[in-house]
């Protein structure tokens, strides 16, 4: 299964929660953000080199606890990657590995859609305040344009209760908020997602949950 | 069942064809209009992908009931007739989307490119115009320098090659600046001198303030090769491309700031006051930061491909390690050869400009009466 996570602003969590969601999946993580990548790259080739043709998709898989098939940083890479690849990328991917959950770019440009356009779902991570949920609503549409449902929605860096029903209603998926915690801030720097680091923790609970909701959507697929 | 026309027109080497496909009937039908021209069908492009329903032979599509379609294409073919065949590919049962072109797998992907437009940095945010990686590493160490990189002097940069020029001229050939040259050379900021005090390089030949070396090659030299023993800023060996080895940061692989320790110019520098108009450049002067980022991410590149020519198995190991992986290194050879392209483009107009600053007379005085 392909999951897409998007979220239209920058800032609101999209990467980490990719990240800890691929953790709770065992899934591969594909940081498709090509122009501001930041998910761990390491040494070997990356999706700049894997949507240029210098490199199989697979070889650019790597990593542990959470398989990553990271994204270079530089520009002039971001410029040379052709994203219209990218379909063939993640089912490359997810025939050798299992589901693969893709990290999108901020934005609704292309480099943002792509991604969302070949997934076989679309997660939204917004945040709980009236800009982000603005432009959640406007990914939302986006991926109903490019024909790829909602498995849900996240909402990230929770603090006080959260306007869960309001969500749930404004984009038409069921969503999970996840609790401002310093554990899941750190997870990708210190490579430790919390599901493994405190599993027993609120964050983790609610990343078990959202996990558990895309499984269902597969399912039922 | 369905009706076509069509219409091909040759202009210098191309045809255009046009075709329009009516369907009289009441249900929708699938049309596929197949070139048969001697060439590739080169379809209309939105954001760099071609419209929906196109491939490399043609285009296939739905005419609605009771309507038209209308498609144009080019083709680097002789203009022939008839230019396609159009062929009725029967009803259409299922609904796809306003063409009838159901997007499947990765089409998926180029509808998102069409309908959203291009996401990827534009060409002007990459300082080569595209052939060279910005992001190939920190830019050298400019401290020395003591100019803070501000995105200001991109301005500069991209209007002219003035600055870097000047002062890649006072970090080396600051003392020949106006500096009566032994051998009676002329007066140009543009003449180097060798380290044997010989008659400085035919400033003609293309070389002097924009750092270049030897009068035929043209090349691009940074700073930092010239002077070897500073003290009367000659320029060193005219020989091939090669960093002094001291100059040579080890880890990074570039090479220091370009600007030698202005001491040793110091005193020379201040002959180029004479030079009427000019203030000569002063020792102090330095690249803009990002001509200077530029250089260096050559120069490291350059250093890499001199380093794997010929290598050693430790040395080609090293180098691999330091890019990080064969799959860097792949199109070294290509971007080196973009490098050699752009620093002589470079360097031809900035000397062309070089020659061109040193013949000015700006009669400060007068203007100063008449203003």
């Amino acid at each position: 299964m392909i999951l897409a996570v998007a979220g239209g602003k920058g800032g609101v969590g999209k990467s980490t929660i990719a990240y800890n969601l691929g953790a709770a999946l065992d899934a591969v993580v594909v940081d498709a953000d090509l122009a501001m990548a930041d998910l761990p790259t390491g040494r070997g080739p990356d999706l700049h080199d894997v949507l240029a043709g210098r490199a199989g998709a697979c070889e650019a898989v790597r990593g542990a606890p959470v398989r990553l098939l990271p994204c270079g940083r530089s520009l002039a890479g971001a410029r040379a990657a052709d994203v219209t690849r990218i379909g063939d990328v993640v089912d490359g991917v997810a025939a050798d590995h299992g589901d693969v959950v893709v990290d999108c770019p901020a934005g609704l440009r292309a480099d943002a859609g792509a991604p969302l356009a070949v997934a076989d779902a679309a997660l939204i991570v917004t945040s709980p305040r009236r800009f982000a949920l603005a432009d959640a609503v406007r990914t939302r549409e986006l991926a109903r344009e490019l024909g790829t449902g909602l498995a849900g929605v996240v909402l990230n860096r929770v603090v006080d209760p959260p306007p869960t029903a309001a969500v749930e209603r404004a984009l038409g998926a069921p969503a999970v908020a996840v609790p401002a915690d310093p554990r899941v801030g750190r997870s990708i720097r210190e490579n430790a997602p919390v599901v493994e680091a405190a599993p027993d923790s609120e964050p983790a609970a609610a990343v078990e949950m959202i996990a558990e909701q895309v499984r269902g959507c597969r399912r039922g697929a | 069942m369905l009706d076509a026309e069509w219409s091909v027109e040759a202009v210098a080497e191309v045809a255009l064809v046009e075709v329009s496909v009516h369907n009289p009937t009441a249900v929708d039908r699938r049309v596929r209009v197949e070139n048969r021209l001697d060439g590739p069908t080169l379809p209309p492009r939105s954001e760099g992908v071609p419209e929906a329903g196109w491939d490399a032979d043609g285009y296939t599509g739905v005419v609605p009931a009771d309507g038209t379609i209308r498609l144009g294409y080019a083709s680097p073919a002789t203009a022939t007739d008839p230019p396609v065949v159009v062929e009725d590919e029967g009803r259409v049962d299922t609904t796809g989307d306003a063409d009838g072109h159901v997007a499947t797998g990765d089409a998926d992907a180029a509808a998102a490119v069409r309908l959203l437009g291009d996401g990827s940095p534009p060409a002007d945010a990459l300082p080569t115009g595209g052939t060279g990686m910005v992001g190939e590493g920190a830019s050298a160490p400019g401290t020395t320098r003591g100019a803070p990189p501000t995105c200001a002097t991109d301005a500069a940069v991209t209007a002219s090659v003035g600055p870097p020029h000047r002062a890649a001229a006072s970090a080396r050939a600051g003392p020949t600046e106006g500096d009566p040259a032994p051998g009676g050379a002329p007066r140009r900021a543009a003449s180097p001198t060798t380290a044997d005090g010989a008659p400085p390089t035919d400033p003609s030949a293309g070389d002097g303030e924009a750092g270049t070396n030897g009068p035929a090659d043209g090349r691009l030299r940074s700073p930092a090769d010239g002077p070897s023993d500073g003290g009367d800023g000659a320029l060193g060996d005219d020989g091939p491309r090669q960093p002094p080895a001291g100059t040579l940061d080890a880890d990074t692989g570039s090479t220091d700031s370009p600007v030698p320790p202005g001491d040793d110019h110091g005193g020379e520098g201040a002959d180029a006051e004479t030079e009427p108009g000019h203030t000569g450049a002063a020792e102090g002067a330095e690249l803009p930061a990002s001509v200077e980022e530029w250089l260096t991410d050559a120069e490291r590149r350059v250093d890499h491909g001199e380093r794997l020519t010929d290598a050693s198995v430790v040395e080609a190991a090293t180098v691999l390690d330091e890019r990080g992986g064969f799959a860097s290194v792949a199109d070294l050879p290509d971007r080196l050869t973009a490098d050699e392209a752009a620093l002589r483009a470079l360097a031809e107009r900035a000397t062309a400009l070089a020659e061109r600053a040193a013949a000015t007379d700006v009669p400060l005085a007068a203007l100063r009466r008449l203003s």
